[in-house]
């Protein structure tokens, strides 16, 4: 009997799962050091330090401790979510795009399905990212039973799931743009450039009703703000601080956990899907081309120049003029950037 | 009747509108073993990557043990193995690891078996994959794809930097899989004397058709070449032109060198109306007769600096 759901089950490969290891758990560990710098491993050397008696001033506990306070209510200024953001985003391309030298022929050609490749990646990152988070809380929890801390377990918790929440989306966002980009580079420019899309765009309408080519209501303008830090998945972290601008007041952003995170859920489930959907057609040419066919590639690099163009004008520009003059400018010279980031990955793909 | 090992129907694949095999369609017998041959580009290693599902077709469909490469999952490479020209695996992963990632991932896996191929091959288990010379990669991915007890085994030039001893023992074990486990064998090459001591069959491709497929001595029969020299007149040109069949005609002193395909014995007495004083055949190999073939096609490159 055939469920409608049956398309949603992702099948799961053993051996895959192990081959997933073995490949990227150096990738792991180095993910796990640096953003378990400020949380976990600045108290516990600072801890060793203190007990040793040469702990002093900013180098003590007490300090490293008022960190993990800050990140938990959800200042951004530390290496677990500022550098975890773009690991996690690195993570995602590089469990997939690394295949493409070769080693995706190999596997390819075994018995295993091109869906069950791509969920053994999703499957094993996602596994690496929860257990660094798990690891890190786990610690938060333990240092606030046995000293004095300003947070609660339970703020650690909601922590930890808002946290995974965020980067298991982007995960998987870096995983469905290396689905369809044959190379690192290309892969992870257009990661960044989908991650800080949503912001730029509310920069744009911000600066068009600053600049009046636009007359939007301060309401209109706070709804646009309002969507676009649902749209944006970093922002998701910093929720409690976050003020959203209108031209009339400073209105504080009240967050629904667990909205945000259910949305942030289906968004990664999308965003599996639709790779899984890509993968599958990907055609796996080697020709060096950053997308997976030929059209595609000037589209995406005319298309790139644009938005570039057209955010940075917006963001940018103090008058009507300045506008159109700002976004011809840096509509060429991204084009021209591209076009050479192009030949530069399609060099770099043949040399190898 | 029993179903082909490999059944190619119409097969298409363009790389940004340049056609890399033009509908293609093959047949190939169980237990039988079938080269592969045509000039640099023709469509093998794109025609052999489309059979293992690495690549996928614009249009048409091939099936192996009669299931498609299409519709079947990935299921039907548990009996199919591949070694392709270039041997990458996993760089980082140390050969034993390469041989323990295979063996979860194929039911039929042969621990025993590998352990064999490995003494034979002197195969460093210990070793990573990426220090590994491209032989010791090619004989590598040989054993893991002999590990498995195929049924069919496709290999994409695989001797092609292999040494003459490593070589010998390459397709020593490759003849002895396909007469001890009847496994049918799909094999490109540009060493066509491997070919012509190990395959039983030959398909010629040039630009992603197929031009020929046939038994290596019908291929050898199509093309003749004779040495003639003729009493005191030369015949003329345009006679010679004539003559059935006729692919090349070159002069050495007053040695004629005559090569055409077709009927052997009908040239023969073409040959015989021009007074010849001697008509010497010569014995071609499949070298020979694969480069005459493919200068009736138009592929051939002349000298001239």
């Amino acid at each position: 009997m055939t469920t409608p759901f049956k398309n949603l089950i992702l099948p799961v490969n053993k051996g895959l799962l192990w081959k997933e290891w073995q490949q990227n758990r150096m990738y792991f560990l180095v993910a796990f050091l640096i953003m378990s710098y400020d949380p976990l491993i600045k108290p516990l050397g600072y801890g060793i330090k203190d007990l040793l008696g040469a702990g002093a001033g900013r180098y003590t506990v007490t300090h490293a401790l008022g960190n993990i306070s800050g990140l938990l209510s959800a200042s951004y200024h530390n290496t677990f979510e500022q550098m975890g953001m773009y690991i996690v985003i690195l993570l995602g391309v590089i469990i997939l795009v690394q295949e493409r030298s070769g080693s995706l022929n190999y596997l390819v050609g075994t018995p295993v399905s091109r869906t069950e490749i791509i969920t053994a990646k999703f499957l094993t990152g996602s596994a690496a990212i929860t257990g660094i988070i798990a690891i890190n809380a786990l610690f938060m929890i333990i240092v606030g039973l046995l000293l004095p801390v300003s947070y609660s377990t339970g703020l650690v918790l909601k922590w930890a799931v808002l946290t995974t929440a965020v980067f298991l989306a982007l995960f998987s966002l870096g995983l469905l743009v290396a689905s369809f980009t044959g190379h690192l580079l290309s892969a992870l420019c257009l990661s960044m450039l989908f991650t800080g899309l949503p912001s730029m765009l509310g920069a744009m309408i911000i600066n068009y009703n600053t600049i009046q080519i636009f007359n939007f209501s301060p309401a209109f303008i706070l709804k646009v703000n309002m969507i676009i830090h649902y749209l944006t998945i970093p922002a998701y972290i910093s929720r409690d601080s976050e003020y959203m601008q209108n031209a009339a007041a400073a209105v504080k952003y009240c967050p629904n956990y667990p909205l945000e995170t259910f949305l942030l859920i289906l968004l990664m489930g999308l965003f599996v899907m639709l790779a899984v959907k890509w993968f599958k057609n990907n055609p796996l040419e080697n020709n060096g081309q950053m997308l997976m066919s030929g059209n595609a590639t000037h589209i995406a690099q005319i298309v790139l120049a644009t938005i570039i163009a057209v955010g940075n004008a917006s963001m940018g520009a103090e008058s009507i003029g300045g506008f159109w003059g700002f976004m011809v400018i840096t509509f060429i010279v991204a084009y021209l950037v591209i076009i050479l980031l192009s030949a530069l990955v399609y060099y770099i793909k043949l040399g190898r | 009747m029993e179903l082909p090992a490999i059944d190619i129907c119409k097969l298409e694949k363009a790389y940004d509108g340049i056609i890399a095999i033009d509908e293609l369609s093959l047949s190939i017998p169980q237990g039988s073993i079938l080269g592969l041959i045509g000039p640099n580009g023709a469509g093998k290693s794109t025609l052999l990557q489309t059979l293992m599902g690495i690549l996928l077709p614009d249009r048409g469909d091939a099936f192996i043990l009669g299931k498609s490469i299409l519709d079947s999952g990935p299921d039907i490479r548990q009996q199919v193995g591949y070694v392709p020209d270039f041997p990458i695996m996993y760089p980082r992963f140390k050969v034993e690891e390469m041989f323990a990632l295979a063996q979860r991932l194929y039911i039929n896996w042969d621990e025993n078996k590998c352990r064999g191929l490995c003494n034979y091959f002197k195969i460093p288990a210990s070793k990573r994959v990426r220090t590994l010379s491209r032989g010791m990669k090619v004989r590598t991915a040989l054993v893991l794809a002999l590990s498995i007890r195929p049924r069919v085994l496709i290999l994409d030039e695989p001797t092609a930097g292999l040494d003459p001893v490593a070589r010998r023992a390459f397709l020593k074990a490759m003849i002895d899989e396909a007469a001890e486990g009847g496994t049918t064998v799909l094999y490109s090459s540009h060493n066509l004397n491997d070919l012509e001591q190990t395959a039983d069959h030959i398909a010629v491709i040039n630009q992603g058709k197929l031009l020929l497929t046939c038994s290596i001595d019908e291929l050898k029969n199509s093309i003749h070449k004779s040495q003639v020299v003729f009493a005191a007149d030369n015949p003329a040109e345009k006679v010679i032109n004539f003559l059935p069949g006729l692919i090349e005609v070159s002069k050495q002193g007053k040695i004629y060198t005559f090569t055409a395909s077709g009927d052997q014995q009908a040239f023969r007495e073409a040959l015989a109306d021009l007074n010849p004083t001697i008509i010497e055949p010569v014995n071609l190999s499949l070298e020979d007769v694969f480069i005459t073939y493919m200068k009736k096609e138009g592929y051939s490159y002349d000298y001239a600096i």
